[in-house]
């Protein structure tokens, strides 16, 4: 009797256990797929925010046509791009772009004057340190489901339901963490 | 542990409840002490006898203490519900926080920091940027049971710190919303310390004026007696409810600065900025003397320099609300492998950047030769070409290290500065001085109109505040100059001045001693202010509301800048460079002191 009972207790409080583990672990996954839309939210608004850059720029830099069309095309291949592996490379080639258009307008200090390209500047700023600020949550939460989704005996519980390592978003140089500043 | 938004709200409720039980303990006391007060007083009045002295004294009995319990519990209830009720809205109008200006570069600068730490947060909740419009540094963040929270700067840490600096703070105050301390924090400075603050303002305002009117003549001697006997009143009660909020602060601990220091630190990965800010906000005015410094339980640092808040012990660590600065910068500092003294030296550099100075803007090389009324004068420098108070569109002139005699609309670099914008701000009016074209421009992060003929520019008031406390530009050697002269003048009685006014006359002021080109009209004295102010013809017209003329009066009596201001529109019209005296002036006053 006294077994049995010892048996049942055990019994409930595995179960107990195992709920309360795998609903850490939905919630787990719940905050990385947040993390990802984040993400995608800035990276839409940056798309968004190139256009204008690129016709403030132009009216400027009649010299510097491949500089904008080589933002252009960045651009357009970070919006097609799908899959994670995919946009990083895009966003990460469009960002070096960008830095790229950057530097030689520090050759024009009349465009760097125009209001309106302070403006863009402003907000391009921004809108980096934004993304930069939402992988760094994204990759946060990655590591803590990871984590959980290896180690013992939490791992269990994922084996059985399936939970999957993500992969993190990476960024190609570590100068690139810091968000291009161009002083005006 | 966590700091996403989502997992906070359990077990704030606790704090809470202790605090609510405090409320009731405090007024259940007041209340028993004046009960027992009260009957004795009956018991003494009626039966006044010294046979037995027994009868003198008696407590309250059961039933009479569960009554004044009732009591207390309901007069703490509705403290609390008059506390609660908007409480943001409360406290913000108290702090005088306005929200940031979204035409204003500085404080855009501010909503996107704010946006970008709500990010690093995970989102899931706005947060609202607010200014509070004074040149002290501090930071404060508030929250309420309905999700909604603030973060406010002053103005002073908008215009100073760094973007990354920035952002540290943001991150500091983002951390006390996500951690839930600041609801905390927030209820308990709306139930004790948002009272003192009000009683603060009323008093300073109170002795302003009975200060005021003892100075002024003895007919409102009798005005300051009343007001004396209220002041002694409000005094007991500010000390009844000071006392009070101290004690509040046994809810407030000094860790929660700690902890929301480490998770700044998480979220914007830069320990240094962060102990970069808070030693710049430490070492510069951080608002005593303002009515928030009643509500220091909000603010980053303490506004107040008090010897409790910078040691431990054990009636610091119940009673102060932070802990001592130096060591939260230490730890900081540990994190960032930097010395104090790099720091240090890092932050006073960046107080010392040479900045642009307006008048560095590029100028076109050569000297000119302008032709009045047929006749060439000249030959003058670019600034002083542009400076002739004669030269019109039509005004025919010549570089001497180019060929070509043109107009000066013709010529590309005269023209802009003569008719440029001209179609944009046609609708504003000119220049109140000379008529010329007012063009929008962004000084110091804020909208501006300046002359391009004369160089007048013309400000809203509020903006006025702002300009003074940034420092986008340096100023150039000339402009100290006259700052400095201004300064000394400011310090005696304008007994200097040339009486009479021969501004009149001459169009300008004949001050010897001012033949620097460009800055006529700079000196004009009280005296001539007077006259000036009984001669319509002399004040200039708003170009604004057109309706009115703008009066002439000095930017304060301590900075004795002269301004054309139009009481409707509340715009100031500054002459050419008086505005970058101002500045140089009050920066020059504020470093010497």
């Amino acid at each position: 009797m006294i077994g049995f009972l010892i048996v049942a207790v055990l019994a409930v409080g595995i179960l107990f256990w195992a709920i309360s583990v795998y609903n850490g672990l939905v919630q787990q996954r719940e905050n990385v797929k947040n993390g990802w839309s984040q993400i995608d939210v800035q990276l839409k608004r940056r798309h968004d925010l190139i256009p204008n850059l690129v016709e403030t720029a132009k009216g400027y830099m009649k010299h510097e046509g491949e500089t904008l069309e080589n933002v252009i095309k960045a651009r357009q291949q970070a919006v097609d791009a799908s899959g994670i592996e995919d946009k990083q490379q895009a966003e990460n080639f469009l960002s070096s772009t960008l830095r790229s258009l950057f530097a030689v307008t520090e050759n024009y200090p009349d465009l760097k004057a125009d209001r309106q390209m302070q403006q863009l500047h402003e907000e391009l700023t921004s809108t980096e340190n934004k993304i930069s600020f939402a992988r760094q949550y994204y990759n946060d939460e990655v590591s803590r489901l990871n984590t959980q989704v290896q180690s013992f005996p939490d791992n269990v519980i994922a084996g059985t339901f399936n939970f999957k390592k993500e992969a993190f978003f990476k960024i190609d140089d570590e100068s690139e963490r810091n968000a291009p500043e161009v002083k005006f | 542990m966590p700091y996403s938004f989502t997992k906070i709200e359990k077990d704030k409720s606790k704090v809470i409840a202790l605090i609510f039980c405090f409320l009731v303990v405090l007024y259940f006391l007041v209340f028993w002490i004046t009960s027992v007060a009260v009957i004795n007083y009956r018991l003494f009045s009626s039966s006044f006898s010294l046979s037995n002295p027994q009868a003198l004294f008696r407590w309250p009995t059961f039933i009479e203490t569960l009554w004044i319990l009732s009591a207390a519990a309901l007069t703490g209830l509705l403290h609390w519900l008059i506390s609660t009720h908007n409480i943001i809205d409360k406290l913000l109008y108290v702090l005088k926080a306005e929200p940031a200006d979204e035409n204003d570069t500085y404080h855009q600068v501010f909503r996107n920091v704010v946006e970008e730490v709500t990010v690093a947060t995970g989102g899931g909740r706005i947060i609202e940027p607010f200014v509070i419009p004074t040149m002290a540094m501090n930071a404060f963040a508030l929250a309420d049971f309905n999700g909604r929270c603030v973060i406010g700067v002053t103005e002073g840490v908008v215009s100073r710190l760094s973007r990354s600096q920035l952002e540290a703070v943001v991150g500091h105050e983002a951390a006390h919303i996500v951690s839930g301390d600041c609801v905390d924090t927030t209820i308990t400075t709306a139930l004790f310390e948002l009272y003192s603050g009000v009683l603060f303002g009323i008093t300073t305002a109170l002795q302003g004026s009975t200060n005021s009117s003892l100075v002024d003549d003895d007919d409102r001697l009798s005005v300051s007696g009343g007001g004396g006997a209220l002041l002694l009143f409000i005094f007991v009660l500010l000390w009844l409810t000071k006392t009070l909020a101290t004690l509040a602060n046994m809810f407030v601990s000094r860790q929660r600065e700690y902890r929301a220091d480490a998770v700044a630190v998480r979220l914007t990965r830069n320990p240094l900025a962060l102990a970069e800010a808070l030693y710049a906000i430490a070492y510069h005015w951080r608002g005593s003397g303002l009515t928030a410094e009643n509500l220091d339980a909000v603010f980053i640092i303490s506004p107040k320099y008090s010897y409790m808040e910078e040691r431990y012990g054990f009636w610091a660590d119940w009673f102060a609300t932070h802990p001592p600065f130096i060591n939260r910068v230490k730890i900081l500092l540990d994190m960032a492998h930097e010395s104090m003294e790099t720091m240090m030296r890092n932050v006073e550099r960046r107080d010392q950047i040479p900045k642009a100075t307006v008048s560095d803007r590029p100028a076109p090389a050569g000297r000119w030769m302008a032709n009045k009324d047929g006749q060439w004068q000249g030959p003058f420098s670019w600034e002083d070409v542009v400076n002739l108070d004669w030269i019109q569109p039509q005004t025919w002139i010549h570089n001497l290290s180019e060929e070509n005699i043109q107009m000066a609309m013709e010529d590309v670099r005269l023209a802009p500065l003569i008719t440029g914008g001209a179609v944009a701000n046609a609708k504003s009016g000119g220049c109140p001085k000379c008529g010329g074209v007012l063009k929008s421009e962004i000084y110091e992060g804020v909208s501006v109109q300046r002359c391009g003929f004369c160089q007048g520019i013309l400000v809203k008031e509020d903006d006025v505040k702002k300009i003074i406390i940034r420092r986008e530009y340096g100023f150039s050697p000339r402009i100290e100059r006259l700052a400095e002269k201004f300064l000394e003048e400011g310090q005696g009685p304008s007994s200097n001045s040339p009486k009479g006014s021969d501004y009149d006359k001459a169009g300008g002021s004949s001050k010897p001693g001012y033949s620097i080109p460009g800055t006529q009209g700079l000196s004009k004295k009280a005296t001539q202010q007077l006259n000036l102010n009984t001669h319509p013809g002399a004040l200039l017209q708003c170009p604004q509301c057109h309706s009115g003329h703008m009066i002439k009066r000095f930017y304060t009596y301590v900075y004795r800048i002269e301004v054309d201001f139009c009481l409707l529109c509340r715009l100031m019209f500054f002459d050419k460079d008086e505005l970058e005296i101002l500045q140089c002036m009050i920066e020059k006053a504020t470093k010497s002191s």
